[in-house]
């Protein structure tokens, strides 16, 4: 794992991490999160192994209580593991954006698209029902025709609390 | 080199309870009399076999405690509940005549490594010889602890055989005839040593109990032989993966885990144990399922990556398995 960047923002701190999370992958090479807001970009992670999603979870742990996590851009894998691990993402963090696939059954080709909260999904509030874009038209690159949703929906979109 | 697993359960013993019995034999009828249906000849026998063993049988509720065997050389390591089964097999042999040498490899002296021994016959043999071996160099203590009035009515004074304690030098190798063995330290509490058995280029880890929490190579560090050139290992799954997340520091590991070293360091096959007191054997069986789909991706995005790798062959033990390398 590489930590592509570490920056302290205004308002937040912006973490961008690359490249295969496993067992040496070195958390503690992140500076002290001193703002109340985590913002992780992921969408450079190659891969995350049960020792990597260990370790990520332990960090997350160390973090103060006051730090709120957002997590951005990520691949399809992580969502896997939001979806089937409580716990992967500390209470109160929010998932802004994740790689949707898209298969093209006219030509084969695949593609990853990004969803972006509050454009193409809303998780599940008190007061507001989950809300996910379906009918959204995603294009293949190659041949132009209208790609369909490469995922079981109930299972992938599970971590939004869609019924 | 033979390998028998004489207990897999970890931390307290954990018989199958009347009730549990009574629901596996009922999911077992139901079964069959399906089968049946499809096959009027089907014999009962050949469709308890055709289940997956840990239906027909149960994954087991022993404690830890395992035989490695060779043509010249006999080892147990640790003395849960499971010994007791293997003394009463030993004293078919010389140990009925009091003129047995057994030798006992301790990986660290928690009650479910231990309590098996106050039932080990061979230790009331006149005769005997039993061999302790441990890196902790206070095995007597813990041995003698166990035959302490008014916890046991036998006081280790009494004990019929000849008691040796050895200790052993951590990641030193000990030549058994012609069984190499290296302890090398685990993740675990008070604190615990696993051992590498060699036996004619065949290679054995026995890793347990270990939380698993020094994986990577540097991490490791002087223990990482404990995983290389590997053909077998035994390791520590007490929790699913979800559990041994939340358990931190609680010395136990999970499967994914197991195999994220298993795969890094090409070890061929492994065998999971220690399996939780507290589970039944369906949540096992849940257990296996979840490592299974980890596995599965993990394969999936090793190929995508066109990276090389060896599959590993692995389960979830159950109570009995035997191997040979
Ligand atoms: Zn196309
Ligand atoms: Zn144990
Ligand atoms: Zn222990």
């Amino acid at each position: 794992m590489k930590i592509e960047h570490a920056l302290e923002k205004e308002n937040h701190f912006e973490l961008a991490l690359s490249g295969s999370i496993d067992e040496d992958a070195e958390f503690n090479a992140i500076p002290k999160i001193q703002k109340n807001l985590l913002v992780v970009d992921f969408s450079q992670v190659t891969m995350i192994n049960s020792c990597g999603i260990r370790d990520w979870v332990n960090w997350t742990k160390t973090l103060d209580s006051n730090v709120q996590v957002h997590i951005k851009k990520c691949p399809k894998f992580i969502i896997d593991k939001i979806n089937i691990l409580k716990g992967f993402l500390p209470a109160k963090s929010l998932v802004l954006s994740f790689y949707t696939p898209y298969y093209c059954e006219n030509c084969d080709s695949e593609k990853q698209y990004l969803f972006e909260r509050g454009v193409h999904f809303q998780e599940q509030t008190a007061d507001k029902a989950a809300f996910v874009d379906y009918d959204l038209e995603v294009l293949c690159d190659q041949c132009k025709t209208a790609m369909s949703m490469d995922v079981i929906t109930e299972k992938y979109f599970n971590f939004l609390g869609v019924k | 080199m033979k390998v028998k697993l004489w207990g897999v359960r970890g931390s307290l013993p954990a018989p199958l309870l009347p009730e549990q019995q009574y629901q596996k034999s009922l999911t077992n009828l139901k079964q069959f009399h399906e089968a049946l249906s499809t096959d009027p000849n089907i014999s009962p026998e050949k469709f308890l076999n055709s289940l997956p063993s840990y239906m027909s049988k149960g994954f087991g509720g022993h404690t830890a405690c395992i035989q490695v065997q060779t043509s010249e050389q006999n080892i147990i390591v640790d003395g849960g509940s499971g010994i007791r089964k293997l003394g009463e097999v030993l004293m078919c042999g010389p140990c009925g005549l009091g003129r047995g040498e057994v030798h006992i490899l301790m990986t660290h002296f928690h009650w479910d490594h231990l309590i098996g021994l106050p039932f080990f016959v061979p230790l009331f043999i006149p005769g005997n010889k039993i061999h302790i071996y441990s890196v902790q160099d206070n095995a007597e203590e813990s041995v003698r602890t166990l035959f302490k009035k008014p916890n046991f009515p036998v006081p280790y004074e009494a004990l019929g055989a000849e008691f040796i304690y050895h200790t052993l030098e951590p990641r030193k190798t000990v030549h058994f005839n012609d069984l190499k063995v290296t302890p090398y330290q685990l993740d675990h509490p008070d604190p615990c040593w696993g051992y590498k058995f060699e036996h004619n280029n065949k290679t054995f880890s026995y890793c347990v109990d270990t939380e698993g929490t020094r994986v990577s190579r540097k991490e490791l560090g002087e223990d990482l032989a404990l995983y290389q050139n590997v053909d077998v290992m035994v390791f520590d799954a007490q929790y699913t993966f979800l559990e041994a997340t939340e358990k931190v520091n609680w010395g136990h590991s999970s499967a994914p885990i197991g195999l994220d070293i298993a795969m890094r360091e090409e070890i061929k096959k492994v065998y999971f144990v220690h399996h939780d007191p507290a589970a039944s054997d369906e949540k096992i069986m849940i257990a296996e399922k979840q490592t299974r789909d980890y596995y599965k991706t993990r394969l999936k995005a090793l190929k995508q990556q066109e990276a090389e790798f060896s599959e590993v062959d692995w389960e979830f033990a159950i109570e009995g398995t035997e191997f040979e390398l």
